[in-house]
């Protein structure tokens, strides 16, 4: 019940309380007092008409008597006069009926107005000649009675209007910062930390609205507070202090991370590039100087990178320098390792260096399936090559040759991924999300396969980097969409499914107009559906993100982070584009058990996204031991081959 | 029944107490006091004794009290005393005469429908007068207690008195005590004045 109805309440129930009293009171009151007029009334007339009567009494004339009780009869208001001699015998005697006009039946009957009787003596000199017997008639009493009752029912009335006119707009104008203490509220919840700038002059709320704003004030310090500690842990345990590059750990996790994925990322480069005698510039040029040069190269490299999506670039020791990218090939690789030379050499004309010695770099290319030490001991092979070439030269060790000659060669991926296309012929695998608990299915990831000769099913890993080489990853995603929302989602009884978004498709401009269009036809899912894209893309296109985001929430459907805390950027984004869930990188699962520092960190990111109510899932995970330390970290969902690999859909 | 509990109740109520007494006689002397005895006596008559005896020792004895005016007694136009006022004070006015004789013949226990306080002209003094008539039956002939004619006569015999209207006491009184009623209470004049009229009137309902 709203406060304004209490208040009716109450002032109606006061009101009739207040009119039943009165009333009361008026009403005896009016009675008692109506009560003696009628008596004094009735005396008066009984008196006069006696003291009038008396002669005519003494002379007989009753004539004169019966005249004279007639006029006072017919011109007042009684109700019974009655003449009697002394022996008792009525001379004269008048009655009208108790007929009140306007007054109700039930008024008369409950509220009893006992007209007095009043009598007097009729003198017939000194001896008692009779008796006159008056009453006197209680209607305009009753008149005035109903009247004192119907006007006070009126004021009473009118007054209760007033009050709750009154009431109504009093509890307007008091619940105004309520109103508004409700709104900041709720915008609190949403993250939103807006102060309240009216103070209203009530002093109880105005104390109110002033605690909200600092509370509010406070809440919003200790979410930037969290989110930059957070951003903080981060960079001490993954970032090298010197250059701002990675560190050796979060190169190591990262590698491996890579190399066990299944659906992305074939085809990658490992790049390690050494400065060379790196220990005698110090003891020539001193430690400034080297520092210098450190973060000189960090730079070229960085600066080398900036068109390549899904780099990492860590400083692993001392002149030792490691670039992983995930989608490169052979060829480009040589180019850029080449280039990289190139430009650090120019070290020593910008005389950061002392020598024309500069550098090495040598480049293994890698595909998943491989081991760590596999591509890093290749790598480093590569530089051993350089070095045997001589200083400033890379080499780049091409991928080892594929024993099983059922795996396709490039240009029949080309054609398999085309004709996929062509023929819309696609396989859809899923891999089951649960619950941190493990005890619901909190959505199912859809996977894209592509069939081979003789019920072989080809993983996204073999043919995505080939499909995005070639411009038709955009392809790939779209057909995976409309098959999902066209032919899965429309019954009921489907899981909740979850559909990646390649980077590819995103810069493509066409893709979004294809994407509205795709939703607006399907129109609102029946199951919930939930797009994902990687957290690079989020980071280095969020205009196009926001939109994509957009789109798909005023449709009805839901929007994700994938590979979230991998690259080092800031939370900032979740503020605004508030994703439904975000999964955890699997660059933090690796060490997980071991680590504290892992394990601090992915409770952080945790709390980050809680804070602003965001799911968090974690991916691939692979052993009980993860799964026991992300439930106690507080992640929400798990996800990997030690929760359930994939199935067809 | 109800008349013996109305007698029960005038034979308690008008017999004086010692309090009344001892203030009677602090304000007014003993003499007042011997007055108020006196009359306490009187009311103790027997009361199966003939009326027209009752009637006569009630006339004579107060018949015995000074004639006031109530403007030189009371500094009042018109002052109505109660029996005690009028006894202590050792004075009063016609209408306190046949005031003081109604009270106590009622309480000697004469019907009220027998005693009429009549309103009369006094042919001689040319005075509005008021006397206590008596009537043995409604339809006789009353019998006349006045303070201006020591004896009882009946009313044809007073030709020098004109009649003009009777009321029944007990009305009449209630309607006086009305206004009068506020007058002693507004004058504070003695709580236990008041308190008698009160009691006075309380014997009249």
């Amino acid at each position: 019940m709203t406060l304004y109805r209490q208040i009716v309440l109450v002032v109606v129930a006061l009101s009739i309380l207040m009119f039943a009293g009165t009333a009361i009171i008026k009403v005896q009151d009016t009675q008692r007092y109506l009560s003696s007029q009628l008596e004094s009334h009735a005396q008066d007339t009984a008196t006069s008409l006696g003291l009038s009567l008396s002669p005519q009494m003494a002379n007989n004339d009753d004539a004169t008597m019966i005249s004279m009780v007639d006029a006072i009869f017919d011109r007042g208001y009684y109700e019974d006069i009655v003449l009697r001699r002394i022996t008792g015998e009525v001379i004269w005697s008048r009655h009208s009926d108790v007929n009140i006009e306007g007054v109700p039946a039930w008024v008369v009957g409950m509220l009893k107005l006992e007209a007095p009787e009043a009598n007097s003596i009729i003198m017939s000199g000194w001896q008692q000649g009779g008796e006159i017997y008056v009453k006197s008639h209680p209607g305009f009493a009753y008149r005035t009675l109903w009247n004192t009752i119907t006007n006070m029912l009126w004021w009473f009335s009118g007054l209760t209007v007033v009050l709750l006119l009154i009431a109504g707009v009093a509890v307007r104008l008091l619940l105004q910062p309520l109103n508004r203490l409700e709104a900041q509220a709720l915008s609190i919840s949403d993250r939103q930390f807006d102060e309240i700038k009216e103070i209203p002059r009530t002093r109880e709320l105005r104390n109110l609205i002033k605690a909200m704003n600092y509370m509010t004030g406070k809440v919003k310090q200790m979410f930037e507070q969290q989110s930059e500690s957070t951003e903080k842990l981060r960079s001490l345990a993954f970032q090298d202090p010197l250059t701002g590059l990675q560190n050796r750990r979060y190169f190591d996790a990262a590698l491996n991370s890579i190399l066990n994925e299944t659906e992305e990322h074939q085809e990658g480069a490992l790049f390690l590039v050494q400065i060379l005698d790196l220990q005698a510039i110090n003891q020539r040029l001193g430690f400034d100087a080297v520092d210098e040069l450190l973060k000189a190269t960090g730079e070229i490299l960085r600066d080398c990178l900036t068109d390549i999506d899904d780099t990492i670039v860590a400083r692993l020791s001392g002149g030792d320098f490691a670039i992983i990218i995930e989608h490169i090939n052979e060829e480009r690789s040589g180019e850029l390792a080449n280039e990289i030379c190139r430009r650090l050499m120019r070290l020593h004309a910008e005389d950061m260096i002392d020598t024309d010695n500069v550098c090495l770099t040598g480049v293994a290319m890698y595909s998943t399936g491989m081991s760590y030490s596999d591509v890093l001991s290749r790598a480093d092979n590569a530089l051993q090559t350089a070095r045997v070439q001589g200083v400033n030269t890379c080499f780049v060790y091409a991928a080892p040759e594929k024993v099983d000659d059922v795996v396709p060669g490039r240009q029949e991926w080309i054609d398999i991924v085309q004709e996929a296309i062509a023929s819309e012929n696609i396989i859809l695998h899923a891999q089951d999300v649960l619950s941190a608990d493990k005890n619901n299915l909190l959505h199912k990831e859809v996977l894209l396969r592509l069939p081979g000769p003789n019920g072989v099913v080809w993983t996204a890993g073999m043919f995505l980097p080939v499909a995005e080489q070639i411009g038709l990853a955009r392809e790939l995603d779209q057909i995976v969409i409309k098959k999902v929302l066209t032919e899965f989602c429309q019954s009921a009884m489907a899981s909740h499914v979850a559909i990646n978004i390649s980077a590819a498709s995103l810069y493509q401009p066409e893709f979004l107009s294809w994407f509205e269009s795709m939703l607006e036809k399907a129109g609102a899912p029946a199951t919930e559906v939930v797009f994902e894209l990687p957290e690079s893309t989020v980071v280095r296109d969020i205009d196009s993100v926001h939109k994509l985001a957009n789109i798909a929430r005023q449709y009805g459907y839901g929007f994700a982070v994938d590979h979230f805390g991998r690259g080092m950027t800031a939370f900032g984004y979740l503020k605004s584009l508030r994703p439904d869930y975000v999964k955890l990188d699997g660059l933090y699962m690796t060490d997980l058990v071991n680590s504290p520092d892992d394990r601090f960190f992915v409770g952080s990111l945790c709390k980050v996204a809680h804070s602003l109510d965001i799911t968090t899932i974690a991916e691939t995970v692979e052993n009980d031991e993860q799964l026991k330390v992300l439930r106690e970290l507080g992640v929400d969902g798990v996800q990997g081959f030690g929760i359930g690999r994939p199935a067809p859909l | 029944m109800l008349q013996s509990i109305a007698f029960i109740a005038i034979a308690e109520s008008l017999l004086l107490d010692e309090k009344i007494l001892s203030y009677v006689e602090k304000q007014h002397g003993l003499t007042a006091r011997h007055r108020l005895e006196s009359w306490d006596d009187l009311m103790r008559l027997e009361r199966s004794i003939p009326e027209r005896d009752k009637l006569q020792q009630v006339n004579d004895f107060f018949n015995q009290l000074r004639f006031v005016s109530d403007e030189s007694h009371w500094q009042q136009k018109d002052y109505w005393a109660t029996p005690i006022e009028f006894l202590s004070t050792n004075g009063g006015d016609c209408e306190d005469f046949a005031l003081a004789k109604y009270f106590t013949l009622r309480e000697l226990g004469v019907s009220d429908k027998k005693l009429r306080l009549t309103y009369v002209k006094a042919i001689k003094l040319r005075q509005a007068h008021m006397v206590l008539s008596y009537f043995e039956t409604p339809s006789s002939e009353p019998l006349i207690l006045d303070n201006l004619d020591a004896e009882i006569r009946r009313a044809s015999l007073r030709r020098d008195l004109v009649p003009v209207y009777s009321f029944n006491g007990k009305g009449l009184w209630l309607a006086k005590e009305r206004e009068q009623g506020r007058l002693v209470g507004k004058s504070s004049r003695i709580s236990r004045w008041t308190d008698i009229i009160k009691r006075m009137q309380s014997i009249n309902k």
